[in-house]
């Protein structure tokens, strides 16, 4: 597997609104294909780093390269264009459109994608959604359970195939049963397409099945640690 | 090169410059819609976003349906108005009175409000009415009434010329017959007895013994004649005990020529030529000393000027409230779109361009300005055919709602201005940092 | 209502100034020619290629005469032309000629007949002077017309004694 989209993290030093430094990272790497947890305290910034590298913290300096791609070194326009090519997001209160169904939310990313790709987007929603046991109906996701929710989630962050899924939390607010199951289908989309798969949280489940962890402690990102600590 | 514009312009038929206008104003919102729609599909979006916040979406197309309603109602109002008197008016060419107020005679003459005028004499009626040009001379002599409905001697060619056929019945042929308007409460073989004056100070009474019946009915004109019972002039002038107009030697017919010894006088003359000119030159000819002549065409031109004054001051103040109406909106629109900030901020997430996230925002806008607008033509003309309505049944005088070219004009122009104005809580929206609000 | 009553109470002073004073401008206000005086030509200030020419025609001429219409070098045509309501809408229609009876008056005035320049080769100016010529049966009269404001209701000296 090649390295192209390869994570590397230096020096990166995210400000709060006062200023002050809020996160920093000395180092971080991660390999494509790769599956890491991010865990750490509530407050301790492991949300500002997940949006850091996905290049939507506003204040930031050092360097957060996927390949040789310096998102902190790029522009607003650029951000958004890499995030929409390479990366999927997916959140712990899901942000969907609840009056939309869930085809409609899996594929949102074709309201705004160039013609040529909307169909491709449209499709591989449809297949994910299939894939994870729903249907695409028309049925407003408001009616949903939240395991749908997140599922829709899931594959309108795999509509676009992206190199890289970014999770914030994605098991927080589900129970027990349907986080499990959530969290083995999300690894295992991952790894079947050798997408880079980052999750911040802290839960256990989560962690035992990815490769490695990072601490977030009191804003600073601490030495990794092997996946089942 | 403006010269040409201009001159192609002169030669484009009525029709196709209300087109070109109503595209020329609508184009400014077609051309912002489009630069910032480019590329984007944001209406399943929008349409989500119209549906959560539904309530305050309609509250919203409500209030601006009503500000353009009372635009739009004011423009139709005032063509109404101006068309029903002007088509009330229609068969009146010429009328001669003797020299006043042509306000006042027109009113009492074409719209049969009650007024004391001063009386032409037999000699004026036989020089207009034997004037080469003439077609027409009829007395309209007006001042007795039956009930609500003013009674009006004249002759039987009058009859006609208002009515063309009547829609059942005849015409009067002798002095104690009636033809009625087309909305009297009355039916043929009724007969009644006219009071001297009309309103509350006429007198009942006062021509006791002399009975009408009627026997013919004209058809709607649209005009107060619908609510008028017009009956010889001969008769009017016998009930007040005065010369019927003929003389001792004439015997039978009802009508012209009349014996000006015998006549007791008419407050106004009805006058029609066969053409247009011809009506110039009796104006001309019957504007002197001892007569007035006049167009209540063109004293209705000169009060619909005046009524149209007003309704331009009237529609700069509706203008003005559309506006500040959709201000107000817009400024309802910047609070509500932090409702809806943290799927914005998700969409920015996801990758979408800032430019799509203000073109949702946009959407959301012109969506709700284009709903109010079409509705608010809607409000405009329901409204306009209830005043029309209320009108008409007052004043007798047939008003008609009506949906033209200006209405559309002023809505076209309003949603241009509107939908530019709406790129400002778009760019409001765009400003709001994104990750925060991303946090749960 | 207030400018109208100011006007009338002006009429004797502005009598006495016309008769002093004005003796070459009188040329401008009034053109007389074979018994037939036109006074007080006026139009209004226009964006369009038509306008509208108002005057009042006294014929002292000894017998009536026909006013058949005008011609102007800043108009491709002029014609006569009556006003008529149409509709509720004022609209002007073009009529032949009409006759001017001998001692008597026509006025052309807003809502009533007037002389129609139409296809103008340039707009008239508030405070432009433009010479047409009026036709009758027995001859042309030349006349300047006073160009007054877009919304102008008469000529600026209406009420002089000429």
């Amino acid at each position: 597997m090649d390295d192209a989209l390869a994570l590397t993290v230096s020096d990166l030093r995210v400000l709060g609104d006062d200023g002050r430094a809020i996160l920093t990272v000395p180092h971080l790497a991660v390999p494509q294909g790769a599956a890491i947890g991010i865990r750490g305290p509530s407050g301790a910034g492991k949300s500002t780093l997940l949006f850091a590298l996905a290049g939507l913290a506003s204040r930031a300096s050092g360097r957060v390269a996927w390949g040789t791609t310096d998102i902190v070194a790029m522009g607003e326009g650029d951000r958004a264009a890499f995030r929409r090519e390479r990366i999927g997001m997916i959140f712990q209160d899901f942000l969907l459109f609840e009056e939309l169904g869930a085809l409609a939310n899996a594929s949102l990313a074709a309201s705004f994608a160039p013609r040529r790709r909307r169909g491709a987007i449209a499709r591989q929603a449809g297949a994910t959604l299939a894939r994870l046991g729903l249907a695409g109906g028309a049925r407003a996701v408001a009616s949903f359970s939240g395991g749908e929710r997140q599922r829709v989630a899931v594959a309108r962050a795999l509509s676009t195939d992206p190199a890289i899924i970014l999770a914030d939390e994605p098991t927080a607010s589900l129970d027990r049963e349907t986080a499990d199951r959530l969290v083995d289908d999300l690894v295992a989309l991952a790894r079947e397409t050798g997408k880079t798969l980052i999750a911040v949280s802290h839960d256990p489940a989560v962690h035992r099945r990815m490769d490695r962890l990072v601490d977030v402690v009191d804003g600073t990102l601490a030495a990794e640690a092997p996946a089942d600590a | 090169m403006p010269d040409a514009v201009a001159d192609l312009w002169q030669t484009l038929p009525v029709m196709a410059q209300d087109i070109a206008w109503f595209v020329l104003l609508l184009l400014p919102a077609l051309v912002v819609g489009i630069v910032v729609l480019a590329g984007y599909r944001p209406f399943a979006l929008v349409g989500a976003i119209l549906w959560r916040f539904r309530w305050t979406s309609l509250l919203f197309v409500a209030l601006i349906a009503v500000s353009v309603g009372i635009g739009v109602g004011l423009i139709a109002q005032e063509r109404g108005l101006r068309q029903g008197t002007a088509r009330a008016a229609d068969k009146f060419d010429l009328i001669v009175t003797a020299p006043g107020s042509e306000v006042t005679m027109m009113m009492a003459a074409v719209y049969l409000q009650p007024v004391d005028a001063p009386l032409l004499s037999g000699a004026v009626y036989n020089e207009i009415a034997s004037h080469d040009r003439v077609s027409l001379a009829a007395p309209i002599a007006f001042g007795d009434s039956y009930r609500a409905a003013p009674v009006i001697g004249t002759t039987a060619d009058f009859v006609s010329h208002l009515s063309g056929d009547l829609a059942t019945g005849r015409l009067f042929a002798t002095h104690g017959e009636a033809v009625i308007g087309a909305r009297v409460a009355l039916d043929i073989g009724d007969s009644f007895e006219p009071a001297h004056g009309a309103g509350p100070a006429a007198e009942e009474g006062a021509h006791a013994g002399a009975a009408y019946t009627v026997v013919g009915r004209m058809r709607p004109s649209g005009s107060p004649w619908d609510k008028a019972i017009l009956v010889p002039v001969e008769a009017v002038w016998a009930v007040h005990g005065l010369p019927d107009g003929h003389g001792p030697q004439h015997e039978g017919a009802l009508g012209p020529p009349f014996d000006a010894d015998y006549f007791p006088g008419t407050p106004a003359i009805l006058v029609r030529a066969e053409e247009l000119w011809a009506n110039y030159a009796l104006r001309s000819d019957f504007t002197r000393a001892d007569t007035m002549a006049f167009f209540p065409g063109a004293v209705l031109a000169r009060l619909h000027s005046l009524l149209g004054d007003v309704r331009q001051v009237m529609s700069v103040m509706a203008i003005v409230t559309q506006v500040l109406v959709t201000a107000g909106v817009l400024a309802g629109l910047v609070i509500l779109t932090r409702l809806f900030s943290r799927r914005l901020a998700l969409l920015r997430a996801l990758g979408a361009p800032r430019r799509f996230v203000f073109a949702v925002v946009w959407s959301y806008a012109a969506a709700l300005i284009g709903a109010g607008a079409a509705l608010g033509i809607g409000v405009g003309v329901a409204a306009t055919a209830i005043i029309s309505r209320v009108v008409t049944a007052r004043t007798d005088i047939l008003v008609r709602a009506s949906l033209d070219w200006p209405e559309l004009h002023l809505v076209a122009g309003f949603v241009s201005l509107t939908v530019l104005l709406a790129l400002v809580p778009a760019f409001v929206a765009l400003n709001r940092p994104v990750a925060p609000e991303l946090r749960a | 209502m207030p400018n109208r009553l100011l006007r009338l109470a002006a009429i004797p002073v502005l009598a006495w100034a016309a008769v002093s004073f004005a003796a070459d401008d009188y040329d401008d206000h009034v053109a007389e020619s074979n018994g037939l005086r036109v006074v007080h030509a006026w139009a209004r200030a226009t964006t369009g290629p038509e306008a509208l020419v108002f005057a009042d025609i006294v014929n002292d001429s000894g017998a009536d005469v026909l006013l058949q219409g005008g011609a102007s070098g800043l108009a491709a045509s002029v014609e006569l032309v009556g006003f008529e309501l149409r509709d509720g809408e004022p609209a002007y229609t073009p009529l032949p000629a009409i006759p001017v009876r001998n001692r008597r008056e026509v006025v052309l005035a807003p809502n009533g007949l007037a002389l129609r320049l139409n296809g103008l080769a340039e707009t008239l100016v508030e405070g432009d002077e433009i010479e047409i010529t009026i036709v009758f049966d027995v001859g042309p009269v030349d006349v300047h017309v006073e160009v007054g404001a877009s919304d102008a209701a008469g000529h600026s000296h209406a009420g002089h004694a000429h």
